[in-house]
């Protein structure tokens, strides 16, 4: 059916389209990692195979720090995997979405999932049918751009000397909070971004690594699954 | 997602489903705002705290990601050569 290809091609470029705001901060950031896994001692193709196959910017970063530092590989397989804990939290937000769909297109999706992909991809599915195209398209589009700009960091390795002299270390919390204020539409949403704020805080000042992110976050999902519960406990009154 | 894309989920669960985004990206957000070099500094001579402010600022009046991107860099890249 042609109707049906040609709705799919438009799915799949409009995902494609969808993080182009966003390939200023994945270019940067990618760019800063490329620097710093060859400042780390990495060669050019280790750290061009991390991006390759892991595609996950903090985990990247912590893991080449940790090769710096000389660490052993299950801290390292150990700590990667917390920080990445926080897709377990964005996947599951994402299952109502992709029940039907076939494990492998699941299994592809999931490894192009990251943190500018699954929010570009929750935002549309929050407005419009979710197609795994257009899922598909965001992931493509941010996995390349992450893919060149680490292989021209690499490149560049040995002649910047470092990328905040730049700036463009801010581009990726600019990034992340061009991406959260719109989402924050209800006074729920309002109360559950200032807890996990607060408690990230706390937290990271208390917990050892990138733990702050998992257990803020959770928390804060619990405080809003309070309010719901407790404005419909209200209302049945 | 691969292993609980089949797994059922209450419809009332989606609900608050929406506040994970938020919560995962504010809590990844505010500590590398607040304390950028692994200690709490709440002055204005945190450029990544002044430069957070503005670019909330801006994303709020204009909803442009590239303005945001723009002034926040700007903003860090001025205080740096201010300070030093």
């Amino acid at each position: 059916m042609p109707s049906q290809r040609e709705a799919r091609l438009r799915e799949f470029r409009s995902g494609l389209r969808a993080p182009l705001p966003l390939v200023i901060g994945v270019f940067s950031f990618g760019l800063a990692y490329g620097i710093l896994a060859i400042q780390a001692g990495l060669s050019f193709l280790e750290s061009t195979l991390m991006s390759l196959t892991v595609f996950a910017g903090a985990a990247q970063f912590v893991a080449t720090g940790m090769l710096m530092s000389g660490a052993g590989a299950l801290p390292i397989l150990v700590t990667t995997f917390m920080i990445n804990s926080r897709h377990f939290l964005m996947s599951a937000s994402l299952a109502p979405y992709v029940g039907g769909w076939k494990l492998r297109w699941k299994a592809l999706l999931s490894f192009l999932l990251a943190d500018e992909t699954y929010a570009m991809t929750m935002f549309h599915f929050s407005k419009n049918t979710p197609s795994k195209y257009y899922q598909l398209g965001v992931g493509l589009n941010v996995y390349t751009v992450w893919l060149l700009s680490s292989i021209a960091g690499s490149a560049l390795g040995p002649l910047v000397g470092n990328p905040q002299a730049w700036g463009l270390d801010f581009a990726l919390p600019a990034t992340f909070i061009a991406l959260i204020l719109p989402m924050l539409q209800t006074w729920h949403d309002v109360l559950v971004c200032i807890t996990a704020g607060l408690l990230s805080i706390v937290c990271f000042a208390w917990l050892p690594g990138k733990w702050y992110v998992t257990f803020a976050s959770l928390v804060a999902i619990a405080f809003g699954w309070g309010l719901v519960e407790l404005c419909k406990w209200r209302l049945s009154r | 997602m691969a292993l609980l894309g089949n797994a059922r989920i209450p419809k009332e669960m989606t609900h608050v489903m929406r506040f994970v985004p938020i919560a995962v990206l504010t809590s990844l957000i505010v500590p590398s705002l607040l304390a950028p070099k692994g200690h709490v500094d709440l002055s204005l001579t945190n450029e990544y705290l002044v430069a957070g402010i503005l670019a909330t600022i801006v994303t709020y009046r204009t909803k442009a990601l590239i303005l945001t991107i723009v002034v926040g860099i700007a903003t860090v890249l001025t205080m740096r050569l201010l300070i030093s």
